[in-house]
């Protein structure tokens, strides 16, 4: 067993990483700017890293995996090397991605499809994105980096491929990643030598020994465990910024109770590890929920890894999956921790998922070991490429195409407008949008492999080593790609109020209406602020309610429908990551008395400030973002920021459970919860220094505050003064 | 220019009017997702009209029982539509700027349906149990979930007997956990005659001083010390609570006396102590009224100083600044 009595605390250890992390995070601002994204684990660098890629191309990149993996392997020997002292695991990353290797040359870009994606506002096509689907890390610790380099080996001998470019792509990564490794044993000797601390220099040998095994042998104790974790996510993420673990605490737990059951690890101990995986990283995990059978599968390690979050409390992208019979103690003490910490794990829900992705023909069992492994998103490890999160399908934008068809109609044709008519244009333009992005899943689909390749991720896939093949291109069984619907609340809170202000009520003309949006609204602030001031979508049994209903319906039925031109599966959801102010910058004023320019609508959460009267009641918010789901698998998030004074009331926390274990029931997907006072957050947002320590859940991602944009600030600002007005 | 005075409670007592068939009462709020009102999750209905008259009131708009206008001219963009539509002429907009002769105002709320910016609302419309429970029904799911239900506040939501005997009743046939929060000034058959269809009495005690009642809340308290007393006798289940207002009842003597009645009440859960806050202040000035006073809200400490002298009487006391987890 560790003998504790004569190191410093683990907590002191932790505590110690926490400070550098913050250190790290002001550099990298300092450097860098702002950045609307996860704060990585990736660690601000001094020196350029000296790497000279290896071209195969006239373009002066690397492409093909062949070409990919050897040099991956130079980038690897060149890569520097890094030891936190006080961290139970050694290594890090500096940087996504390796210059000038992989990606899309020019000429391979679906230039045909631009057109139809500028007219729609689709932003984020997909095409050539990476790295968004889900490993099966079983597959690495049970074999080690060596025994992944033997099993290619065998596996080429096996298949005796005409072109082994796969197997000697695959094969010189690892080896790159074997000598980094070992660099880090030397380092961590050097260190040891020069250290004076008898407890440090004793942590840093450990760190040696331990990584001299792990260079080839599988992980056997939980700290090997999780080390070969912390080198997967360093290379994932170098790797076009991948990020997935999985069900982390299944992963651990056979490890965790050897160990225990051994004398060799304590609870405090293996904290501590977590915390330093945390710190490696923000790679997304899922602790909870349901095994094929439907059993719980929460442990110890299951609160253990919400104890390592706790005490670490940096941006850490953990998961609770809820299901019926998650235990009650792991939830609750998660939401305990959220109001202790103001922000912490995001909740999966298996009722919308699981039952979801059975509706696409597979069995339920196989539909609970669908992880929640990224921002918004889930994927069977191992087994599913899926491409989550990378391609949004602007709503808004097809909506003002068919409000611009109408009124030419009217000017052309003298055919009055009317809300058929224009229900009829918008879903013609979303159909078209929606196409277009089908068949640039294909352009994909096509040319993915060839070009660049998931040569990190192929490793701890069920496929693509045995069949030689990259998971992009028949290395796995199971392919459902997937689009994400952005600005929902827009368009529905936009038909509501044509049909309530102009329809009905006749307080306008439609071409009046035409005139104000084209003019976003100059000197008709009244008219805007009646537009806007219609029971809007959120409310409940509203018109506004009726539309999102009736518009989220007919995406998923537009995207799930029909598959891509090559028979691709696609599966929707609605989820805008942060990117609505993007969107919103490129589409004109709107009918729900957006000016131009301004943010689209967030997920398929309500405007906010959507109950009558301004307020946002979480329970509304909940049960309109339940009832839009696609119900297809795919996630469209529930996004509430709670003021902190809610804990000061009696029940509050039993309440939060209570409001996510409702949402699970009601269909829902996924919740991101902030708990903040609106005081701290305003400070914050006028002075982002103020607050360092501040970490807040963006969308699915939490991140420091002060590292994000003020228009990201200005998002997170919006949504809570709006939750409590 | 903004003129007005404070109405007597007395002038405009709740309507509670039948129109065909169907009995209407006055709300001027209903507030989901509430935590603060009873266990769980719980949607608030908040009835017009209250028999009190609380100087520190937090919901001074609930006070009157006729619907008022609130005016926040803050919000105001000048647009005119208000003055288009007043029938009596209280609105008004010329170069001088914006006016509104509240005394003129009959508050129909023409001007509020047409102000789109906020800066003109109607407190209080008028509602059958029927558009109420449709509103209440929305977030079941979450009272099931967390023991929670809807709870009838005000003003004070007895004096409207009827109607919320009729919400009471819709409720419980929908299955729903049901609370009332009164202030207890009232003929005791008016609550007794709520009972049966009530799970849960949320009872507001301010005060117990005879001379302190009639300063602060308009009346001497006997009655509201008496309905407490009588229900006690029922064996409801009680939450009692009371509004601690720094300079009227935050002393030791007067807690000790209210926690010592209080301890006597069979059905008592607990006892809670809510720190005053001036909300209020700002809810008055929308009224054409000035704030009263010189309230002062108690810290942490005293509140948990106040419970342990509460403690004496009562085995469980909830001063409301602790988290409780």
């Amino acid at each position: 067993m560790t003998d504790t009595s004569v190191r410093p605390t683990f907590q002191a250890r932790i505590d110690a990483l926490r400070l550098t992390k913050k250190t790290h995070t002001r550099q990298k601002l300092t450097d860098e700017g702002t950045h609307d994204v996860d704060d990585h684990g990736r660690i601000p660098w001094p020196d350029s890293i000296p790497f000279t890629v290896r071209p195969n191309h006239p373009n002066g990149r690397a492409h093909g995996i062949r070409a990919i993996g050897e040099n991956f392997r130079e980038w690897l020997r060149v890569h520097p090397v890094y030891i936190h002292p006080m961290s139970a695991l050694a290594g890090a990353w500096m940087q996504i991605g390796i210059p000038d290797v992989g990606g899309w040359p020019e000429e391979e870009r679906a230039h045909h499809l631009q057109p139809v994606f500028d007219k729609y506002n689709v932003l984020f096509s997909g095409i050539g994105a990476m790295n968004h689907l889900g490993p099966d890390m079983r597959i690495g610790l049970e074999l080690g980096w060596g025994g992944l380099r033997r099993k290619l080996q065998n596996c080429r001998d096996l298949n005796r491929p005409t072109d082994p470019a796969f197997y000697d792509g695959e094969e010189a990564f690892v080896e790159g990643l074997q000598d980094w490794i070992h660099r880090h044993v030397v380092l961590a000797r050097d260190m040891a030598a020069a250290e004076e601390d008898p407890e440090i220099r004793d942590n840093l040998l450990e760190i040696a020994a331990m990584n001299e095994v792990l260079v080839d042998d599988a992980p056997s104790t939980f700290r090997e465990a999780c080390q070969f974790l912390a080198w997967f996510q360093s290379v994932d993420r170098m790797w076009s910024a991948g990020g997935a673990l999985g069900q982390i605490d299944e992963l651990l737990l056979p490890y965790y109770e050897t160990d225990i059951a051994a004398g060799r690890l304590t609870d405090e101990e293996a904290i501590w590890c977590l915390a330093s995986l945390f710190f490696n990283d923000t790679h997304y995990s899922q602790i909870g929920g349901p095994a094929a059978d439907g059993h719980d599968v929460t442990s110890r390690v299951s609160f253990l890894v919400l104890e390592a979050m706790h005490r670490l409390r940096i941006p850490i992208n953990m998961a609770v999956r809820v299901h019926d019979d998650l235990d009650p103690n792991l939830l609750r003490q998660a939401v305990v921790n959220l109001f202790a910490d103001g922000t912490g794990c995001s909740y999966a829900c298996s009722h919308g998922l699981d039952e979801g992705f059975v509706r696409n023909g597979y069995p339920l069992p196989l539909a609970r070991l669908r992880a929640k492994v990224g921002c918004n998103w889930t994927a069977l490890p191992g087994v599913e490429y899926c491409l989550q999160d990378v391609t949004r399908q602007c709503l808004v934008a097809p909506f003002l195409c068919a409000f611009h068809d109408v009124m030419t109609r009217q000017r052309v044709d003298g055919e009055a407008p009317d809300m058929d008519a224009l229900w009829d244009r918008f879903r013609s333009h979303l159909e078209i949008s929606v196409d277009a992005v089908k068949r640039g899943k294909d352009w994909h689909m096509e040319r993915h492999s060839r070009l660049t390749s998931e040569i990190v991720l192929n490793l701890f896939m069920h496929g693509p080593v045995e069949r030689g093949l990259d998971v992009a291109e028949g290395g796995v069984d199971i392919y459902n790609l997937t689009v994400d619907g952005i600005g929902l609340a827009t368009v529905a809170d936009s038909f509501a109020a044509i049909e309530q202000r102009v329809q009905s009520e006749q307080r306008l003309t439609w071409q009046e209406l035409a005139d104000l949006l084209a003019g976003d609204w100059e000197e008709a602030e009244d008219v805007r602020l009646m537009m806007k001031s219609i029971p809007r979508f959120g409310t409940g049994g509203t018109r506004a309610d009726y539309w999102a209903l009736r518009i989220g319906e007919t995406y998923g039925d537009l995207v799930r429908g029909t598959p891509t031109p090559k028979g691709y599966r696609v599966l929707p959801g609605l989820f805008s990551h942060g990117t609505v102010n993007t969107f919103g910058s490129k589409l004109g004023a709107t009918p729900n008395g957006r000016h131009a320019g301004d943010p689209v609508a967030h997920n398929a959460n309500p405007d906010p400030g959507f109950l009558p009267g301004g307020g946002g009641a979480p329970t509304a918010k909940s049960t309109a973002v339940a009832a839009v789901q696609p119900r297809w698998g795919n996630t469209t998030p529930l996004q509430l920021d709670l003021d902190s004074s809610l804990a000061r009331t009696l029940g509050g926390i039993d309440s939060v459970v209570a409001l996510i274990r409702t949402h699970n029931e009601l269909g829902g997907t996924l919740i991101n919860l902030n708990v903040i006072s609106r005081e701290q957050l305003l400070a914050a947002h006028e002075d982002p220094e103020s607050h360092p320590d501040l970490v807040v859940r963006v969308t699915g991602y939490s991140a420091y505050f002060r590292s994000l944009s003020k228009e990201y600030r200005q998002q997170v600002v919006d949504r809570m003064l709006a939750a409590g007005a | 220019m903004i003129a007005g005075t404070r109405r007597c409670w007395k002038d405009t007592m709740p309507t509670t009017t039948a129109e065909g068939s169907d009995l209407r009462g006055t709300i001027f709020n209903i507030q989901r997702s509430s935590t603060t009102d009873g266990p769980g999750v719980r949607t608030t209905v908040f009835l017009k009209g209250c028999s009190n008259h609380c100087t520190w009131c937090h919901n001074p708009e609930s006070i009157g029982g006729a619907p008022q206008l609130q005016v926040h001219l803050d919000r105001c963009i000048a647009c005119g539509r208000c003055v288009a539509v007043c029938p009596s002429g209280a609105q008004g907009l010329d170069t001088e700027g914006r006016s509104f002769d509240r005394d003129a105002c009959k508050a129909c709320g023409s001007c509020a349906d047409e102000c789109f910016s906020g800066a003109l609302e109607l407190c209080g419309q008028t509602m059958s149990a029927a558009e109420v429970l449709a509103e209440v029904v929305k977030d079941e799911p979450y009272y099931r979930n967390s023991g929670g239900g809807v709870t009838f506040s005000g003003g004070e939501p007895v004096l409207q007997t009827d109607f919320l005997r009729r919400l009471l009743s819709a409720c419980r046939e929908q299955g729903l956990h049901t609370a009332v929060d009164t202030a207890g000034n009232y003929p005791w058959p008016m609550l007794a005659s709520l009972l049966p269809y009530v799970d849960l009495v949320l009872y507001d005690l301010k005060v117990l001083n005879q001379d302190s009642s009639r300063q602060f809340v308009g009346n001497d308290g006997e009655r509201i010390r008496a309905n407490l007393e009588r229900l006690g006798a029922t064996g409801h289940p009680v939450i009692v609570r009371t509004p601690v207002v720094g300079g009227v009842n935050d002393d030791d003597g007067q807690i000790a006396d209210m926690a010592r009645l209080i301890g006597g009440v069979p059905g008592l859960l607990y006892y809670e102590l809510l720190p005053y806050h001036a909300l209020g202040d700002a809810k008055l000035q929308s009224f054409g009224l000035s704030g009263n006073g010189t309230f002062q809200t108690p810290d942490a400490d005293r509140l948990q100083e106040l419970a342990d002298v509460a403690r004496h009487y009562v085995h469980d006391v909830r001063p409301k600044t602790k988290a409780t987890t």
